[in-house]
């Protein structure tokens, strides 16, 4: 039979528990940070080659793509977009990392307006995102797109990258007022980030994506289309482990090439064994002999990278002797 | 009769029109010349101080990629045959073969005449 005084013991151990049970929840809630993330659309010539070459582009603060956005699973988006009263045309935003009210929160501002909305990133992984008025079609072929990653909340579900990029593969459309060559699915080249042949150093004023053999390379890939399919291949390479929608529970493991449609994503790791040359691709030829094409370059030398997306945006090459 | 400030403006007319119509036709490539063999290393500065020397040669970079001089050209003052030449006459009678690297991340349209093949995507662009 218990004392009174062991009763007491108890109870303060039970009201103990049931306090740090509390205590540990909040801070699980409370590690869950929020973001403040404010775009401006932006209607301004963009370089989208290595010759210097202009494209009339709609995006979201200047470049294309838009920012890499990242925060964390369980983290709070506060997100706004300004489209200014300079601009002509109306724009929006669909995040494909929310889960929210598309007739409320997506839809399409006037120059002039501003709108804001909220979502919780629940789940892990790399999304999407673009302008959604009307015609989609066009605000997505002009350059309105960009990258949000979710990092999951338990870092140790997949293994650590050494090394990280973000690729943007998108289609490049020589008049960007024809909408009927966007319907008919006629472009003229294929970018990732916004270039053209932008990592490769064959072409001029290409550059090339850096890591040392040995190191565990992580490709957040989205797809912005607005059209075409990608079958992304690593050259020389197979991928190790590809994660769809970028999600560590969905992980497959040596893979040659991946299929990621338009408005999709997946994350992609490479370990490369050996100093040398690993263009990735999308396998679709059409579209990588016009563009399509980045070449990860493994040497002993590489330097640091801490920028997901090289290059972006694309200054004007040396101007020639 | 037309007076002199006439005559400059047609003559200045002419000259802006002539250098806008080289411009429009100025079109830059990047010739990547693989270099290979045990001489390589020490032969790489020749070949690009000896392309640098060639009109039509914009630039000659052996930093980007190992094992490569990647030499940005115009296309209608110099040929990609004529800067494999120079180069491999730069590197004299070493073991060293420079060779105009072709891969499948050549980015070419297939040739039906006797033109060269070329780029599918074309950068034609002034500077």
């Amino acid at each position: 039979m218990m004392t009174r005084q062991s009763q007491r013991v108890m109870t303060l151990a039970g009201a103990t528990a049931i306090a740090l049970a509390g205590l540990l929840g909040q801070t699980s809630s409370a590690s869950a940070k929020t973001h403040d993330i404010h775009m401006t659309a932006v209607e301004s010539d963009i370089v989208i080659d290595g010759g210097g070459e202009k494209y009339a582009a709609w995006t979201f603060n200047g470049t294309m793509p838009g920012p890499v956005v990242r925060v964390t699973e369980g983290d709070t988006i506060n997100f706004t977009l300004t489209n200014p009263a300079t601009n002509k045309n109306p724009h929006a935003m669909d995040f494909h990392a929310a889960e929210i009210d598309f007739l409320k929160n997506y839809k399409a501002i006037n120059a002039g307006e501003t709108i804001s909305y909220t979502f919780v990133a629940k789940k892990p992984g790399i999304f999407f995102y673009h302008c959604g008025a009307p015609p989609m079609i066009q605000h997505i072929a002009r350059g309105m797109f960009g990258a949000i990653i979710v990092d999951p909340k338990d870092a140790s579900v997949w293994p650590k990258a050494d090394r990280e990029y973000v690729l943007v593969q998108s289609e490049y459309f020589k008049n960007p007022g024809d909408v009927q060559a966007m319907f008919d699915r006629k472009f003229d080249g294929m970018m990732f980030n916004g270039g053209i042949f932008k990592y490769h150093p064959f072409v001029t004023g290409g550059g090339k994506l850096d890591a040392k053999p040995g190191e565990r390379v992580r490709v957040y890939f989205v797809n912005a289309g607005p059209n075409e399919f990608s079958s992304f291949h690593p050259i020389g390479e197979i991928w190790d482990n590809v994660y769809e929608s970028g999600n560590p529970a969905n992980k497959l493991t040596g893979v040659q090439t991946y299929v990621v449609g338009p408005g999709s994503a997946a994350t992609f790791d490479v370990v490369v064994e050996s100093a040398g040359a690993y263009p990735l691709v999308t396998h679709s030829l059409t579209g990588a002999l016009r563009g399509a094409i980045a070449v990860l370059l493994a040497s002993p030398d590489a330097k640091p990278s801490t920028n997901l997306m090289p290059m972006v945006p694309w200054e004007l090459p040396a101007k020639a002797k | 009769m037309p007076d002199r400030l006439t005559i400059l403006l047609i003559g200045l007319s002419f000259v802006l029109f002539m250098h806008n119509a080289v411009r429009a036709e100025s079109t830059h490539e990047r010739v990547a010349l693989m270099l290979s063999g045990p001489d390589c290393p020490s032969s790489q500065h020749q070949v690009v101080s000896a392309l640098e020397q060639q009109p039509g040669v914009l630039r000659a970079d052996q930093d980007l990629m190992p094992d490569h001089v990647l030499v940005d050209i115009v296309r209608q003052q110099v040929t990609e045959e004529t800067v494999a030449v120079i180069a491999n006459a730069a590197i004299g009678g070493g073991q060293c073969r420079a060779e105009i690297m072709k891969s499948c991340i050549t980015a070419e349209l297939p040739s039906h005449d006797t033109d060269p093949p070329r780029p599918a995507y074309r950068q034609a662009h002034s500077h």
